[in-house]
């Protein structure tokens, strides 16, 4: 079984992180039968055990930059990518919150940005029931809602 | 102890004409429970309005089971991961241990597992047990309420 550093090593050598966020074959993983949750991929798995070790084994590779150039292309980018960057920031900054994130993203280029872009797509997101959305009265915009809401628990600040 | 509420109008499984099968079940009457790292509840269930996947399936062990696993290790996290099949610091990598019960399983449609729901992954087995040996079922969604479960966190 590959691990989840050297899925992303072979993630970065092909220039695909967007993929390996996405968790696109062949870097897609199974979650746990318990975590009843119909999501592209364990972003609580894939970040830790990839993005971070590398940032912790292989320093020279400089991933905090290229994380979050990937974070910035995916956001701009179409509403499946904005929905898995929305994802990564929002457990990213929950690990940032609690000193376990290996390291930080800049909030101050990154949130407005994601902010920004959410409001352009909100209808879109609305009517749009796949993943988490699915059953959800506005789709993956409640899951939105949902994100800003922890946010704002845990942190003192959302995403809208 | 109170005895759990459903029969097989809630649980038409209940009625199978194998003894085995509603025999299995029936075990779950008095709860069910399953376990996640505290990041994956942060991630995924959180403020969620039910628990369980798109297709109305929720996979759950048997809650006896986990009690008497959580009463032996006394708190050792460790111990917990090993008997339920985790790899080592599988939860304090990822925050914690949460815990959900499930009041009243046999409520919400109680099953055997098909293996065809969506979140069966590549170690399912058929008969009931998961790969490591922990009796499991599966149920419809749960709404994500006080009064269908209850969540404990576990550092």
């Amino acid at each position: 079984m590959v691990s989840i550093i050297d899925l992303a090593m072979d993630a970065l050598a092909k220039n695909e992180l967007d993929k390996f966020l996405r968790g696109d074959k062949p870097y897609d993983i199974k979650l746990n039968q318990w975590v009843a949750a119909n999501v592209p991929t364990d972003w609580t798995v894939i970040i830790p055990q990839g993005i971070y070790e590398i940032y912790k084994q292989k320093p020279d590779i400089c991933i905090e930059r290229i994380f979050e150039d990937t974070i910035i292309k995916m956001i701009c980018d179409n509403l499946v990518n904005l929905y898995v960057a929305l994802n990564v920031v929002y457990n990213q900054l929950l690990w940032e919150h609690d000193h376990r994130a290996a390291f930080r993203i800049n909030r101050k280029k990154i949130i407005p940005l994601l902010t920004k872009k959410l409001y352009e797509k909100q209808k879109v997101l609305e009517n749009d029931f796949r993943w988490l959305g699915s059953g959800e009265p506005k789709g993956l915009w409640s899951e939105v809602m949902r994100i800003d809401s922890i946010l704002k628990d845990e942190i003192g600040h959302g995403v809208l | 102890m109170e005895k759990g509420l459903g029969d097989a109008t809630t649980s038409p499984w209940l009625n199978d004409r194998r003894v085995g099968v509603r025999l299995h079940l029936e075990e779950f009457r008095n709860g069910a429970s399953y376990v996640l790292t505290k990041d994956q509840y942060n991630a995924f269930i959180r403020n969620k309005s039910v628990l369980g996947r798109e297709d109305n399936s929720l996979y759950i062990a048997r809650k006896d089971f986990v009690d008497k696993i959580f009463h032996e290790a006394k708190g050792n996290i460790e111990i917990i991961e090993k008997r339920l099949g985790f790899s080592k610091g599988w939860f304090s990598q990822g925050g914690g241990l949460v815990r959900v019960d499930i009041k009243n399983p046999l409520l919400h449609n109680i099953r055997m597992p098909s293996g065809l729901e969506k979140g069966a992954n590549e170690f399912f087995r058929p008969g009931g047990y998961t790969s490591g040996g922990v009796p499991e079922a599966v149920i419809d969604n749960v709404p994500n309420t006080g009064e269908n479960r209850s969540i404990t966190f576990i550092k």
